[in-house]
C-alpha cells in the first residue's frame, strides 16, 4: 500500500489533470479516507488558483502587441521586388565597407594617456556608482581538478555586486556564483566612513565594527578592507592607473582597441609590464585592460589579471553597470538586506 | 524574407501577453521583455520549418522566449534595488487595463510575487507556464529541456513551497 507522502507527489498532477485514469481513482479514493491528504490537495488547489491571478496580472500589464506583420508581396511584383533586393544588399553591403574602412583607419587624435586620464578622472566626479566585479581563478580551478578536490574556488567565479555613493557609503554583496547560476544568500557588508557592518546568514545577525577591522569572505578566502571607502572610490580613478603606468621603466600603456570595439565606440587600453631588455621570458606577468567610453569620458571596465605561464591565477574584472542617480538611503541601510528582528552586535557610531 | 510562418505568426499575436509576462519573469525588466518578445515572433516568423498545426505554436513560442531570456540574462544585470520591483514584468501596470486585479488583492499579488523571485528560475518557469499559460506537462518538458517526470516533481515541490511562503508570510 502506498504512503501518504507517494500519494501526495501525485496531488499537483491530478489537480491538472495529468495523472492517468487508474492512478487518479486510487487517489481520489485515498482522498475520501485521509485528512491530511485533502488538506495538501485543498492547499495546491488554493495555491494554483492564487498563482494563476498573479500571473494573470503580469500578461495583463504587457505592452500592446505589435500590429501585424505585413503579407507577402503580390505575386506579379515578387520579380521586380527581387531584383530590388539585390540591389539593396549590395548598396548595403558597400556602406558597411566604407563605414568599416572609415572606421579602422579613423585616426584617434587624443593619446592614450590623456584619454585614460580625463575617463578614470570622470568617476571622482559622479556620486553614485553601481557596478559588478567578478573575481576568478583558472589556477586554483586547475589544481582543484589535478587534485581532484572541490575548494570553493573550483566553482567558477563570483560576482560581486557593489552599489557605492561618494565620499564614503557602499555596499557589496555577493550576487552569484556565475557558474552555477546559483545566486547566493552570501555575506552582505556595508561601509560607512570609518563604521562598517556585515550581514552573515549563517549567524543570522548584523555586526557592527571598525571599517578597518572588517572581513568579508569570496572564493573561500577573507578579505579585510583597511582603508575600505578611499580604496574603493580610488579603484577606477586615474591615480589607480598611473601607480602602475607611471614607473616607464618596467609598464607601458598601449591602445589595443580592435574593430569590434571602434564599432561600439570605446576604446581599450593595456597597461603591462615591458619586455625585459635583455629578452628573457617572464613567468609572471600582468596586465590591465581598460574600456573607455570616450562619449562619456568614463571607465566602463577594467579588467586585471596575474598570470603565470598561460594560466590565470588571479582575475578581477569591474564593469560599471550604472553611475546610478537614485540610490536611496535604504539600499545603504543593513536592515535592507536582514530578515526582521536580526540582532545587531557591537555597533560602533560613525567618526 | 521568407516568411513560411507569417499567418500562424499573426494568429498567434493573441499569445503577446503571455510570452511577455514569460520574458518579464524570467528577465525582470519590462524593456528588455518586450525586446524579447519581439524577437521570438520575427524567429518564429522566419523558421524555415512550416507550423501547420495551430496548437503546436503556443509552446514553440513560449521555448523561443525562454531560450532568449536565458541568452539574455547570462549578461550581467545592471538594475538598481529599487528599480529592479519597478521594472519587473511582475509588477502590476497602473495604466494597463487589468480584468484580472478586481479579483485578486494587491497585497496578496505582491507577496506572491516576492515568492516567486526568490524560487529557482525553473522552478517559476514551470509555474508560470502551467498555472498562467496553461501549457500541459509534456509542452512544458519540451519548453525547459527537461524530461516530464522532473516538470511533474518541480511543479508539486513549487505549488508547496510558494503556498508553505504564503502560510508563514
Amino acid at each position: 500500500m502506498r504512503s501518504c507522502e507517494h500519494y501526495q507527489e501525485d496531488l499537483s498532477a491530478l489537480v491538472d489533470g495529468e495523472l492517468g485514469s487508474e492512478a487518479a481513482g486510487d487517489l481520489r479514493h485515498h482522498l475520501e479516507v485521509c485528512a491530511d491528504c485533502r488538506q495538501v490537495h485543498e492547499d495546491i488547489q488554493t495555491t494554483r488558483d492564487t498563482l494563476g491571478r498573479t500571473f494573470a496580472v503580469a500578461m495583463a500589464s504587457a505592452p500592446a502587441a505589435p500590429p501585424a506583420l505585413s503579407t507577402r508581396a503580390p505575386a506579379a511584383r515578387r520579380g521586380r521586388l527581387l531584383r530590388l533586393r539585390w540591389i539593396a544588399v549590395a548598396g548595403v553591403a558597400a556602406a558597411v565597407l566604407v563605414f568599416a574602412l572609415f572606421n579602422l583607419f579613423e585616426v584617434e587624435e587624443a593619446a592614450a594617456a590623456d584619454v585614460l586620464k580625463m575617463a578614470a578622472d570622470r568617476h571622482l566626479d559622479l556620486e553614485e556608482y553601481e557596478f559588478f566585479a567578478t573575481i576568478d581563478s583558472e589556477f586554483f580551478q586547475v589544481l582543484g581538478n589535478i587534485f581532484d578536490v572541490k575548494p570553493k574556488t573550483s566553482a567558477g567565479s563570483t560576482c560581486l555586486r557593489i552599489l557605492a555613493r561618494a565620499p564614503d557609503w557602499f555596499v557589496i554583496h555577493e550576487v552569484e556564483n556565475l557558474n552555477t547560476r546559483k545566486v547566493k544568500a552570501g555575506e552582505v557588508v556595508g561601509f560607512q566612513g570609518e563604521t562598517a557592518w556585515k550581514y552573515d546568514p549563517e549567524k543570522g545577525e548584523v555586526t557592527f565594527c571598525k571599517s578597518g577591522d572588517m572581513t568579508f569572505g569570496f572564493l573561500g578566502g577573507k578579505t579585510r578592507i583597511k582603508k575600505g571607502h578611499s580604496n574603493l572610490f580610488k579603484l577606477l580613478s586615474w591615480d589607480f592607473y598611473r601607480s602602475m603606468a607611471d614607473d616607464q621603466e618596467h609598464q607601458q600603456i598601449t591602445e589595443i582597441t580592435g574593430p569590434f570595439d571602434r564599432r561600439i565606440r570605446r576604446r581599450v587600453f593595456r597597461l603591462q609590464p615591458k619586455p625585459k631588455a635583455d629578452g628573457k621570458k617572464q613567468w609572471i606577468w600582468s596586465k590591465t585592460d581598460v574600456t573607455i567610453n570616450p562619449a562619456e569620458n568614463l571607465v566602463e571596465r577594467m579588467e586585471f589579471d596575474i598570470n603565470l605561464t598561460g594560466i590565470s591565477i588571479f582575475g578581477v574584472k569591474i564593469e560599471l553597470a550604472e553611475a546610478n542617480p537614485g540610490l536611496s538611503d535604504a539600499v545603504f541601510d543593513h536592515r535592507t538586506y536582514t530578515p526582521p528582528g536580526t540582532p545587531v552586535v557591537g555597533e560602533v557610531k560613525g567618526e | 524574407m521568407p516568411t513560411t510562418n507569417l499567418d500562424a505568426v499573426n494568429a498567434a499575436l493573441e499569445h503577446w501577453p503571455a510570452a511577455f509576462a514569460l520574458a518579464s519573469i524570467l528577465v525582470r525588466d519590462r524593456s528588455l521583455a518586450e525586446d524579447i518578445c519581439q524577437e521570438a515572433f520575427l524567429k518564429l516568423a522566419l523558421m524555415k520549418r512550416r507550423i501547420t498545426d495551430p496548437h503546436r505554436i503556443k509552446p514553440l513560442l513560449m521555448r523561443i522566449v525562454h531560450n532568449l531570456a536565458v541568452s539574455e540574462s547570462r549578461r550581467p544585470a545592471s538594475v538598481s534595488l529599487e528599480q529592479e520591483a519597478e521594472r519587473s514584468g511582475l509588477r502590476p501596470d497602473p495604466q494597463a487595463p487589468d480584468p484580472a486585479r478586481a479579483a485578486a488583492s494587491r497585497e496578496e499579488i505582491s507577496r506572491v510575487q516576492g515568492i516567486l523571485a526568490n524560487l529557482d528560475p525553473l522552478w517559476r518557469l514551470v509555474l508560470y507556464l502551467r498555472d498562467g499559460v496553461g501549457l500541459s506537462y509534456a509542452e512544458i518538458a519540451g519548453v525547459a529541456g527537461r524530461s516530464e517526470d522532473v516538470v511533474r516533481v518541480t511543479l508539486h515541490r513549487a505549488r508547496l513551497r510558494v503556498h508553505a511562503a504564503l502560510k508563514a508570510s
